[in-house]
């Protein structure tokens, strides 16, 4: 079959791998029909994330057909169309039980569970083609995909709606949900959302649902600031515009209620606290850029919340954590729990609350994937979203 | 032998001291450290640097007492202590446990079985009974391929604790020791499990044995967490095959 795979930094090539197989009982084999890339491939495609080898199959946001399935699944059957989260989750350890299938103790293999472990203490889920700390597995950018623990990580959709309108329920939509409902808000709360990214815009778009008045987009991609708008967001260009001093302003010199940090560890702009650590990213001494964070905590209420869906790798310095003390503020962040979101997001999906196509800019054959990442790094104004077809 | 034959050590009660040289070692870490230092100051360029470094690290060991690499790569006193019970040259202990989500009865008959430990124990080709049928017959997987030896329950308490050693003279001399409880909160059962074995080539082979991912106390883990697996799911998560070429 053909597959995404990553050879190293800024090289992802689509070549030719034996099919997939069913190994375990609990394992599907899915035929993708549609497949996304996502920011968070982008960390991979940059080299941020540790622990990738060369031949890696890329890829987690994927729905498709069921064509074969392992004797332990029974509430699946050949041709079921299905959408697959992007984290792995067994449904029966206690993070499961409590929904938290992001933390799943089961589906990172025992041996990767250790390369996880060294850095962090504990080991997360396995997650589909994203680095061998985090599973190992083979992604979605593919013909084929096999699904482990596939009773639980199979969602089945409705034949009336497009792959288009489906296929986020994977990740983007949930993370962008998640990320608002993580940032507590209240009623009549101002929220600050830093990125208008994929993830971004579905923060934007549930951050009203949960009931924020106002919503205020920062980024500096015009389209992507005009489609944060769409949504009814006002919208701060950190190019041209003093952010700090806007945001300040904007809510009568009390601060964003909530802030979002939807940009994660690869922040752009030339920041002096960027610049510096982009600068030690460069010779090995740090692994992410932290600025966003900085800002959202100095920009923040005093006892507001900080959600962050924005990914991390590793080690940050220079926190302002005095002011996150003495403001007494909440942070809230982890891999989305995928699996908790999708039932009741695919419900407003049908009753038109969300569209989640809007974001979709680009509709491209698998094929074209190197020329997809390379734009969706460097020409993010017009290639908002990448679906594939394989 | 607090660890392996007797209850296992609460945790963190294993001792490793930081400061573990005695005064004689202190006084000649700190003797030869000053004369590198004499030596370094006659040198020039790179060499005086380097020598002079070495030097004052040597000084720093004996004055504080405290020698970061011989406490990384020697025996620990409770190893040491294991060692002389069980008349070995040298033990390596290593501990570790898991929570696993299912009611003790249950962890318990599913880990007694004997049989079945080559499911979750990589290491372990087979178990079964002994030619005579009184002690158990392992096969298992050393660097240089599989080995047999004979071995024993030496004590078990139904749902509480297991141990096994390996007969005395056997190609693989180790002891192991597992000991169950209910977590707190009805949060499932805990396995404490620890094992000591006699690492071949002494404290430097075991190191070596670290590098190779070889180590009993490495397999130890990934075991516990396979049996883990096993017993939450039905089944043991696999990445194969990824695609991924192997690497030159
Ligand atoms: N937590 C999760 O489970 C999860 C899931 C998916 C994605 N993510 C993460 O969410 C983040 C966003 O994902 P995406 O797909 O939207 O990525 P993206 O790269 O398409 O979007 C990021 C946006 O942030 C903007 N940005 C960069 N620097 C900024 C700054 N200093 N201030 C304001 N905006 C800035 C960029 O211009 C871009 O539009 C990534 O870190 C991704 O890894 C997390
Ligand atoms: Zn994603
Ligand atoms: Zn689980």
């Amino acid at each position: 079959m053909r597959a995404v795979r990553w050879h190293g930094k800024k090289d992802v090539r689509v070549d030719n791998v034996p099919d997939p197989e069913i190994v375990n009982p609990r394992d599907a084999i899915i035929k993708v029909a549609s497949t996304a890339i996502c920011g968070s491939d982008l960390h991979l495609y940059d080299g941020m994330i540790p622990s990738m080898q060369a031949g890696d199959i890329l890829g987690h946001e994927f729905m498709g057909e069921v064509v074969a399935l392992g004797r332990g699944v029974t509430n699946l059957k050949i041709g079921d169309r299905v959408v697959v989260p992007f984290t792995i989750a067994c449904g029966q350890c206690f993070f499961c039980e409590k929904t938290l299938t992001s933390l799943c103790d089961n589906s990172n293999p025992a041996d990767n569970q250790d390369l996880a472990e060294a850095s962090m203490g504990h080991s997360p889920s396995g997650l589909f083609g994203y680095s061998h700390m985090l599973g190992g597995y083979a992604g979605g950018q593919a013909e084929y995909v096999r699904v482990p623990f596939a009773d639980t990580g199979c969602f089945k959709v409705p034949a009336h709606l497009t792959d288009d309108q489906v296929l986020f329920l994977s990740d983007i939509l949930p993370t962008g949900w998640m990320g608002a409902e993580n940032a507590d808000i209240e009623s009549g709360d101002t929220v600050a959302v830093w990125g208008a990214g994929p993830v971004g815009q579905f923060a934007i778009r549930s951050a009203f649902l949960l009931g924020a008045e106002r919503v205020i987009a920062i980024d500096h991609r015009p389209g992507r600031l005009a489609l944060a708008a769409e949504a009814g967001a006002e919208t701060i260009d950190f190019e041209n515009v003093d952010v700090m001093a806007a945001l300040a302003e904007t809510t009568g010199g009390r601060g964003p209620d909530r802030c979002i940090d939807a940009v994660g560890m690869e922040a752009h702009g030339l920041a002096i606290d960027n610049i510096v650590d982009r600068g030690k990213q460069a010779v090995g001494l740090g692994t992410d850029r932290p600025h966003v964070l900085r800002q959202a905590i100095v920009a923040c209420r005093k006892g507001g919340t900080i959600s962050m869906p924005g990914v991390y790798g590793g080690l940050v310095d220079k926190l302002p954590m005095g002011a996150f003390v003495n403001k007494g503020l909440t942070l809230k962040t982890g891999q989305t729990h995928v699996h908790r979101y999708m039932a009741p997001l695919l419900a407003r999906i049908e009753n038109g609350e969300i569209k989640p196509d809007v974001i979709i800019s680009h509709r491209l054959s698998l094929r074209d994937a190197p020329g997809a990442y390379d734009n969706f790094l460097n020409n993010q104004d017009e290639f908002t979203k990448v679906v594939l077809q394989p | 032998m607090a660890d392996i034959d007797g209850a296992l050590a609460p945790p963190g009660t294993r001792l490793s001291p930081r400061k573990n040289l005695k005064l004689a070692e202190r006084g000649l870490s700190m003797a030869a450290g000053s004369l590198l230092g004499v030596l370094a100051a006659r040198q020039q360029g790179a060499a005086g640097v380097m020598l002079g470094l070495a030097g004052s690290l040597l000084v720093a060991r004996g004055m504080s007492g405290a020698a970061p690499a011989k406490r990384l790569l020697g025996q620990r006193p409770d190893e040491a202590e294991v060692a002389k019970a069980a008349g070995w040259k040298s033990a390596a202990v290593a501990s570790r446990s898991v929570t696993i989500n299912a009611p003790r009865a249950v962890v318990w008959r599913r880990f007694r079985d004997l049989r079945s430990w080559p499911d979750w124990a990589v290491n372990i080709e087979a178990i079964g009974p002994s030619a005579n049928g009184s002690r158990l017959r392992f096969t298992t997987q050393d660097p240089s391929g599989p080995v047999q030896w004979t071995g024993g329950v030496t004590e078990e308490r139904p749902e509480e604790l297991l141990a096994i050693s390996s007969d005395e003279g056997s190609a693989v001399p180790v002891r192991v020791r597992y000991e169950f409880h209910d977590a707190p909160g009805g949060r499932g059962t805990e396995i404490h499990a620890a094992v000591a074995y006699e690492p071949p080539g002494g404290s430097l082979g075991r190191y070596a044995a670290k590098l190779t991912q070889r180590e009993p106390g490495i397999q130890l883990r990934r075991d516990l967490k396979r049996f883990k697996s096993l017993i939450e799911t039905g089944e043991i998560a696999v990445n194969d095959p990824q695609g991924t070429e192997p690497k030159a």
